[in-house]
């Protein structure tokens, strides 16, 4: 019953499970279907559209000789500036660069509109602008065409045909490369763990068709990587794998070889990962991915039908040579091609519009498949209560059992008891050779028991008969020592007193101890108040040395004074020197001028001459004075240097002063010491007195209570007598017990 | 001549002069001739004073050097609105010549009296120039004789430009013979 009901709820789990796994299975291809079938009648319709467009365009020409006739009123409608979105691969300036004479070929080919104008966007800005209606055409690359077709309702009306470096091109895909010196990237598994640059996340050359490659040789870039990166721009992704900053990039085909071709960099410096030697005969340029085909060119759902027809047979028509396509780096136009490789690479990847691939989850299956759920819930609520009843009537059963075994117990441990009590009477009256019987099953502890007790009592009774008579033997010995101790306490007491006067003989000793120890601190006294007494004399000295210091500084200073007012001296004499050359010189020119005159200056000549050799003296008298002052110079100097000389004894002798001042404070703090030591022997005598005496004291007292020891010994012989005879009785008692 | 016994304190400062000088007031003839000495390189030299014209102490910066002379020649000079070459004589008598670290220096001016009218002037830079000498005629002329000092100055001054010899309180000096150093100086130029 137990075991067989969950049994069915088991493989009811199982079965559910399996439907569940299926109907998943079934409901992802379901989801699958039912997209393909939106897609296909997408794309069914767009081919419509452009079946209609291609027919349009063939009557072109008519159209446009219709146009040329007077204005109809619709023309002023569709006549404005029409704005085409571009998305800025490199750059906005670049796209401007490149589009821009594609504009002027439609402005000039498409004259019943008002003209286009190229819009540079980047990858976010252009949804945004498609989105807001901002733009009227749109040239993006296939990926952003799948996306936005489903989402803003675009046309394509026309597909580029490329040419890249002299080739034309339809197709374009993707390149996976590294620098050329990072060898430990070979294959696409080696990507693991390292990091990467990409594009944008909506670039199909420069991210998407890469993802496809990688998740190919079973690599999820989002997991895997290490890091992953959006740089925005082609050339940014290339510059950070040359500089290093990531270890691998991906950009969209011919990028590298563009850029090479423009000096930015050179294609040796890069290798590329997982080139496709399949697809060389196809595609002349580097490699990695699938190819797909080139970007389209598309009206949004605000232009105009007529408008987009004649943009479209415009396209077409564009010649290789001309300024547009030459401009643009293409070869023209073709019809708008087949994207459904581009929509596969989608729902590969489950992104754009398969993005809700990935988003189901558990929420939804539950609401999907409730009947199920709800089934097995009440089956396993109808097995639980079943199973609780089924054990609750098996509990009451087991109780009434359990009661009557307890009863039937009950009365034979009784009767087991009455049964020990008769066996053990005896013990009662002093018979410990007693034995209870050990025949029932309950009581046998108790009886074992019983018969260890009766028989240690029996052995106390034996052990207690040989004791009272080794008592009796030992109390006979023991008065024996009793009275030698007596004797002992005795001898002691005289000991003690013997002792006690000893010790009044070295009380006595101690107190003269005292006596010489305080004369000896009055001595101490004495040096003392005389080495303070020099202490003094040593600081007299100290201040005459000091005063003595004084006088030679000034001393000192006025010898400088003097040897200052002889270097004034020397300055005049110099000054006398001077004039007593310049007085020769006029006496000689006075004497020639005055021998020139002849007779007439004879006398001058003579007083000229005069003049000269007083000034001529005057010269010897400054010269003798100059070395007196030399002289005199000289020996302020050397009574200068023995100033300092005695300045320096000076000092000297004041350091020797102060530093015999320093021992004698030494010698002072000892005698200090000596002194303070002196008084404590004669304070700790006069304690040690104290202390014989207290010793006295306890002597006396150990004498007076040896005495009383003698006494207690004797009473202590008495207390054993009586213990004899306590001993004999107790002798007697233990008869009484029947061991044997 | 008996001096009239004067208060000291009336005693004018001329009065006192006449007294400390009585020679300056009382000219004597004194005969002899009157000769410069100045001292060249180490030695004293007597010069004849009738050929100088002045003498005076220059600052050095009153020299203005000229190029392309021969190394004796310090460059000209001015004087009393005269023009004129100044000549190193101890260099030019083959002597150290002044050290060119002097701030002025001492220099005889002499004359040269060539034709009727015509004299030119030349300066002769010494070593420094000491005072003035007068000598006895009578002894004048001693032509070179043999002694210790004659010997020593002979070596160091060369005897084409002594004149003569004379001894005065100083000893036994040379006399220069300017008009000869004259002339050589200006055959150089």
């Amino acid at each position: 019953m137990r075991l067989k009901k969950p049994k069915p709820l088991i493989l009811a789990t199982v079965i559910a499970v399996n439907i569940l796994a299926g109907s998943t299975t079934v409901a992802a291809s379901l989801a699958r279907n039912i997209s393909h079938k939106t897609i296909d009648k997408a794309e069914a319709t767009t081919e419509a559209t452009v079946k209609q467009d291609t027919l349009v365009s063939q009557n072109q020409p008519t159209i446009g000789d219709e146009t040329k006739t007077p204005t109809p009123p619709q023309q002023d409608n569709s006549r404005k500036i029409y704005k085409i979105g571009v998305l800025a691969l490199r750059g906005k300036e670049k796209a401007l660069q490149q589009w821009q004479a594609t504009a002027d070929y439609l402005t000039r080919e498409v004259p019943s509109a008002g003209g286009f104008e190229i819009v540079p966007l980047d990858f976010r800005e252009i949804e945004e602008a498609i989105r807001k209606g901002t733009i009227d055409f749109v040239l993006t690359n296939p990926g952003m065409f799948v996306d936005f077709e489903l989402d803003y309702d675009i046309n394509g009306i026309a597909t580029m045909k490329n040419k890249k470096l002299g080739k034309v091109l339809t197709e374009f895909g993707g390149v996976i490369f590294r620098r050329r010196d990072r060898n430990d990237i070979q294959t696409l598994k080696d990507l693991k763990g390292k990091t990467m640059m990409a594009v944008d996340e909506k670039s199909l050359g420069g991210w998407q068709s890469q993802w496809l490659e990688m998740k190919k040789a079973g690599i999820n870039p989002y997991r895997d990587l290490k890091e992953l990166t959006f740089a925005g721009e082609h050339d940014k992704v290339v510059y950070a794998v040359r500089d290093g900053k990531v270890d691998v990039g991906a950009v969209r085909t011919e990028v590298l070889e563009s850029m090479e071709k423009e000096g930015k960099i050179k294609l040796e410096d890069f290798v590329v990962i997982n080139q496709r030697e399949d697809l060389a005969d196809r595609f002349p340029f580097l490699l990695s991915t699938d190819l797909y085909p080139e970007w389209p060119f598309s009206a949004t759902r605000n232009t105009p039908p007529r408008i987009a027809e004649l943009v479209a047979a415009a396209l077409l028509k564009m010649s290789p040579e001309s300024q547009a396509a030459k401009d643009a780096g293409i070869e023209g136009w073709t019809v708008h091609g087949n994207y459904r490789k581009v929509d596969d690479l989608f729902y590969e990847l489950q992104i754009g519009r398969y993005e809700y691939l990935r988003k189901l989850n558990w929420a939804r299956f539950i609401q999907k498949y409730w009947y199920i759920f709800s089934g097995g819930a009440i089956l396993l609520v109808v097995l639980i209560a079943t199973f609780i009843i089924y054990q609750q009537q098996q509990s009451r059963k087991a109780v009434a059992k359990l009661a009557e075994e307890r009863k039937q117990d009950k009365e034979r441990l009784e009767k087991e008891i009455y049964q020990l009590i008769e066996e053990v009477q005896g013990a009662l009256e002093g018979d410990l050779t007693v034995r209870a019987s050990l025949t029932s099953m309950e009581m046998s502890t108790v009886a074992d028991l019983f018969n260890a007790i009766t028989d240690s009592l029996r052995d106390i009774a034996l052990e207690a008969r040989v004791s009272s008579s080794e008592v009796m033997k030992a109390l006979a010995d023991n008065a024996e020592s009793v009275q030698i101790l007596a004797h002992q306490a005795l001898d002691e007491s005289r000991k003690t007193r013997n002792a006690l006067e000893s010790i009044e003989k070295m009380s006595e000793e101690v107190s003269q101890v005292a006596e010489t120890a305080n004369k000896a601190s009055f001595l101490a006294e004495d040096a003392y108040q005389e080495t303070q007494k020099t202490t003094t004399v040593m600081d007299d000295t100290v201040e005459g040395i000091l005063r003595v210091r004084g006088t030679v500084a000034e001393t000192a200073k006025k010898m400088k004074l003097l040897g200052e007012s002889s270097q004034k001296i020397s300055q005049a004499v110099s000054i006398i020197e001077e004039i007593a050359l310049k007085t020769t010189l006029l006496a000689i020119n006075a004497s020639v001028e005055a021998s020139r005159a002849g007779e007439q200056g004879q006398g001058f000549t003579i007083v000229a001459e005069q003049v000269g050799a007083l000034a001529e003296q005057s010269t010897e008298a400054t010269k003798t004075i100059a070395q007196m002052v030399a002289e005199i110079q000289q020996e302020t100097q050397d009574v200068a240097e023995a100033m300092e000389m005695t300045a320096v004894e000076v000092v000297y002798a004041t350091n020797q002063v102060e530093s015999a001042k320093q021992s004698l404070n030494q010698v002072l703090e000892l005698s200090r010491k000596i002194d303070e030591l002196m008084r404590y022997i004669s304070q700790s005598t006069a304690s040690q007195k104290e202390t014989t005496q207290q010793l006295t004291m306890l002597m006396e007292e150990l004498a007076n209570e040896s005495e009383e020891r003698l006494n207690l010994s004797q009473k202590v012989g008495e207390s054993i007598i009586s213990t004899a005879n306590i001993a004999r009785q107790l002798q007697g008692a233990v008869e009484k017990f029947k061991v044997e | 001549m008996a001096i009239p016994p004067v208060n000291p304190l009336q005693i004018t400062t001329q009065e006192r002069l006449r007294r400390l000088l009585p020679q300056l007031f009382n000219p004597l003839q004194s005969p002899g001739r009157l000769y410069l000495r100045c001292s060249i390189g180490e030695n004293s030299a007597l010069i004849d004073v009738t050929f100088l014209d002045e003498c005076l102490l220059l600052e050095a910066e009153r020299i203005t050097p000229i190029p392309q002379m021969p190394p004796y020649v310090m460059g000209l000079m001015n004087s009393r609105q005269r023009v004129f070459f100044v000549v190193d004589l101890p260099q030019f008598l083959g002597l150290t010549p002044l050290p060119s670290s002097s701030r002025r220096y001492h220099i005889l001016v002499t004359e040269k009296t060539t034709s009727s009218h015509d004299s030119s002037f030349l300066g002769l830079a010494v070593n420094r120039i000491e005072g003035i000498t007068r000598m006895p005629l009578e002894e004048s002329p001693q032509t070179s004789q043999t002694s210790q000092t004659t010997a020593t100055i002979l070596s160091q001054l060369p005897e084409l430009y002594i004149d003569s010899w004379q001894t005065c309180s100083q000893g036994k000096l040379p006399v220069l013979d300017i008009p000869r150093i004259l002339e050589e100086v200006s055959k150089q130029f």
